[in-house]
Order: C-alpha cells, then structure tokens, then sequence
C-alpha cells in the first residue's frame, strides 16, 4: 500500500513542488496521475522512489517509511519497484535480451534463472522473436515494453511509469496501456503519470488530478469528458 | 554471469573504452613508479654503500717518525683501554708496501719489486688499523687517538663519508619531490579518466540504482578499471626496473673488477633477488594501491541517490 499523509516537498530553491498531499493507493490497484507541467506529480514519484525525501509529512510504501529510510537500505527497498521512464533509458550498447538481464544481473540473481525469467518476461511482454534485437532497431513502443520487461522482471510489488506513453503514438499507446493493464490483472499495483487526457476517460481507472503540488481531484473510475485538466 | 563477474567484465569494457584517457593514465603511473623504484634502488644502495663504508674502511693511526717500538706497544694498548673499538691491527711497513703496491701498480707489480728490492719507500710507514665498534664513537676515538704522543697522523674517511651522504640525503630529497608531484599527477589523471568513464556509464547508473544495485556494485567496475590502471602502471616499470638493475649490476661489477682499492669493496650494488622484492613490493603497494582508492573515491563522487 502506498500512503502520503500531509506530505510536503519543498526543494533547496524554495520551490515547494508538493503541498500537504494526502493519498491512499491500496494493492493491486491501477491508478493515473494527471496534471500539468509543474504540477508536482514526477516528484511524487520521486517521493516513492526515495529520490527525495519528503519536507515533512509521511510517506509510506509497503510498510517502509521513506521519511527514514537511509541511503543503505534504498537499494533493498528499490528491487520491490519497477521504475519506467518516457524516455525509456534502455542500454544502447545491448541487445534486448540484455536489456532486461541487466535488471537481474546488478541484484545478483544466477545465470541460468536469469535465462529462464527473462524469457518469460520477453514472452509476457510480446518481444520473444526480438531477444537480439538492439534498441536501435526497435520502435518506440517496443523500446517502451523492453523497458516495462525490464522493470518486471524482478516481480516488482510496484511499477511506477513516469509519461510512459509521452513518446508514443496511439497505437503504440494503446499497446503499451494494454500492458500494464494485463501487468496490473496479475497483481502488481500501477502508477502511471500521464497528461493523456485520452486515457484518463477511456480506460476507466482511478485518476488522481494534480495542480500546483495539490491534489485538486479523485475520479475512481476515470475522468469524465467534461472535467477540465 | 555473477554479480562479481558482470562488475570486472563491465571494468575492463571502461578500461578498454577511452584509450587515450586509459594510456595516459597507465603512463604517467608507470614513469610516477619508474622514478620512485629508481630513486629507491639509488637511495637504498648509497645508504647501504654509506655503511659499507664507515664499517669496512678503519682510522688509520701513523706513528711520529722516531716513535720507539714500546711506545707504538703503549699507543696500541691506549687506544685498546679506550673503548668503543672491535679490534686493532698492527701493519707493518712491508705490509704497507706489499698493499700499496697491489693496490696502484697491479700487473706493473713485479718490475716495481725489482726497482724498490732492497729499498722501502714507505719505511716509516707502519701503522695502526683501528675499527671502531660503532660509526657513532669515530669522531670521539679519532679526537683521543690524536692526542696521543707519539701519533704524527689520523686517516679516516669523515669527508668520503660525509660527501655521500650529502649526495643521498640530496637523492632523497630530489626524489621524493619528483615522485611526489608525478604521484600527484597521476591521481589527477587516474581519477580524470574514472570521471570520463562515469559520464561514458552515467545513463547505465542510473538505471543501476532505479532497480536496486547497491553502492558497491556501482562502484565495483570503476574501482577494477582504476585496479588496472595501476596493475599496468606498475608491472611495466617494474619490468623495466629490473632490467636496467640487471645491467647496472653487470655493468659495475665488470668495471669494478680491473680496479682496486677501498672502491672495488664499497661500490657494490645490492643483488637484484634481494632489493627486486621489496621494490616490486613497494611499488605494486603504490600503483596498485592509488589505482584502487582513487577510483573508489572518485567514484563516490559521481554517485547520487
């Protein structure tokens, strides 16, 4: 479970980028963050990943309290997450395969599991005839499920998808949704920053509307047409 | 692929990945260990030479020209009761010639013998040999054997001594400011090439850190690269070290072989097999060891939460 109770943030410059957040996301849930440019949501995830810490206020995340969490214990409490980003942040040098084995390789899993899971993960994920492939021959929306296999690979509790879709087009964004959607059914609690306005009335998950650090709006099943962002 | 093995294959890919940075740094490591296994084997073999020296090498005591037999007796026994001397050795004035005349005529010796056969230059020649218990007491003993009636002279090699010593304390010193500045040098460009290979594996970090690789195991392939870095830095000059005091070992011998006198014992290079080790030792120590903490700290710089 993930909770925020009055948490604020408020970087070295001044800028309080969260404002008294309260915010409850049970497990196996699929929730959108939606907002504007500055409107605070990368930096809750940034509260979540333990990138930062909170001001004051508490954030909690499957029982870890990020408000203490040290420096040594991040790494630990990382590998229950699966982090992806807009801009993929694939290994260029590495071929598919590569890709997602290096998420078990730097926590030390062996050689012949790490085999086993991440053609797996590859066959979950639709990329199986693509293993070799480098990121360079890949579209977009491939790049983005090597990234998600990437980030699932370690059966993270969380997966936290900052704009997953910011660099895609429709098709690739309804494949991509598709996914996590299917990655969600399995378990795993989704959190999906978007300004995707599209998605947040068409797929019918709960959508949390930010503005200025603040949370403005809670819509459990999605937003509906006419509310503004 | 282990954890451990991903880390040393992923530190010899940095390794390999910027030549320039990496032959620069192996270079200046190797010269920086080069000069310093240099000076190391100079300073070791002055100071030993030094010992040599002050230990092998007596005061020589010249009685007064109408000294008498039972006064040279006293003189020997004065300086006995002294104290602070391990033995003393009467030379007679044939021996002194017999010496002298091995020492600076060598093959000329017996024509010399011939010339000089019922004729000794240095008659009145005959000496005493003392040598000191320590270094420490000469200066003292020299002082109370030239107080002694019936000495006319004291030889002994205060100025030799002091002179090379000058030298190696000016060796010494020499040399610890060339390491010094081109150790510091090679920990800037050591740890120039970990920041250029952290900017080369930035984008891979992150993700590192994004799912859950400690510390260390981000650390790790900088810390082997920089291990490399003084693995070469130091076998290359080690290898070169010990050929050049292979040859000066061969080189002194055979030059020192011809000659004769006090030289031929004093100027004598420590054996490879016995300063080798120590070098390898020191140096390994220095290379391999700057090549590891400077990459671990500088590592830790570029490592952000």
């Amino acid at each position: 479970m993930i909770r925020l109770i009055h948490a604020n943030k408020t970087y070295t410059k001044g800028v309080r980028a969260v404002k008294d957040l309260s915010l409850k996301i049970s497990d196996g849930e699929f929730v959108f963050i939606a907002g504007r440019s500055g409107s605070g949501k990368s930096t809750v995830i940034k509260l979540l990943t333990g990138e930062v810490k909170p001001t004051d206020g508490l954030v909690e995340v499957n029982g870890t309290v990020m408000n203490k969490i040290k420096r040594r214990e991040l790494p630990q409490y990382r590998r229950h997450l699966g982090v992806v980003f807009q801009d993929f942040r694939l290994l260029n040098d590495r071929n598919v395969f590569e890709n997602v084995a290096f998420a078990q390789r730097v926590i030390g899993v062996p050689a012949e599991k790490i085999k086993e899971n991440v053609a797996k993960i590859l066959q979950l994920t639709g990329l199986s005839a693509k293993y070799r492939c480098m990121p360079e021959e890949l579209s977009g929306g491939e790049q983005q499920r090597v990234a998600i296999a990437r980030a699932l690979v370690n059966r993270p509790d969380i997966i936290l998808a900052d704009e997953p879709t910011g660099n895609l087009d429709e098709k690739n964004t309804e494949d991509i949704m598709r996914l996590l959607t299917r990655i969600n059914e399995m378990g795993t609690t989704v959190v999906v920053i978007t300004h995707n306005r599209n998605l947040l009335t068409t797929m019918g998950k709960r959508v949390i509307h930010m503005e200025k650090g603040s949370i403005v709006g809670d819509y459990p099943t999605g937003l509906r047409g006419g509310t503004e962002l | 692929m282990s954890t451990f093995l991903y880390c040393i294959k992923q530190g010899f890919k940095n390794f390999a990945q910027k030549p320039l940075f990496t032959i620069a740094s192996v270079a200046t490591a190797s010269l920086s260990i080069f000069l310093f296994c240099a000076f190391l084997a100079i300073v070791t073999n002055l100071t030993g030479m030094i010992h040599k020296a002050e230990n092998s090498v007596g005061i020589t005591v010249f009685f007064a020209e109408d000294a008498e037999e039972a006064e040279k007796t006293t003189i020997r026994q004065k300086i006995i009761d002294h104290g602070g001397v391990d033995a003393v050795r009467y030379i007679s004035a044939d021996e002194a010639w017999e010496s002298f005349k091995k020492e600076y005529f060598g093959d000329a010796e017996e024509e010399l013998s011939k010339a000089f056969e019922d004729d000794n230059p240095l008659a009145k020649s005959d000496s005493l040999e003392v040598f000191p218990a320590s270094v420490d007491v000469q200066e003292e003993l020299v002082a109370y054997i030239r107080s002694l009636p019936g000495v006319r002279e004291v030889n002994y090699l205060s100025e030799f001594v002091a002179s090379m010593k000058k030298v190696n304390r000016a060796v010494y010193v020499v040399s610890l400011v060339i390491t010094g500045v081109l150790f510091a040098v090679t920990v800037f460009l050591i740890s120039n090439t970990i920041s250029v290979a952290a900017a080369f594996r930035r984008r891979e970090n992150e993700i590192m850190r994004m799912i859950g690789a400690t510390d260390l195991m981000i650390r790790a392939p900088f810390v082997v690269e920089g291990t490399l870095i003084g693995i070469l830095g130091t076998v290359i000059p080690l290898i070169a070290v010990r050929l050049i005091y292979h040859r000066a070992e061969t080189y002194l011998a055979e030059s020192l072989q011809a000659s004769s006198g006090f030289l031929k014992d004093i100027v004598v290079l420590i054996p490879l097999s016995e300063i080798f080790p120590q070098m390898a030792l020191a140096g390994l120590l220095m290379g391999v060891g700057t090549g590891m903490v400077v990459s671990f700290i500088t590592i830790g710089r570029h490592l952000r939460v």
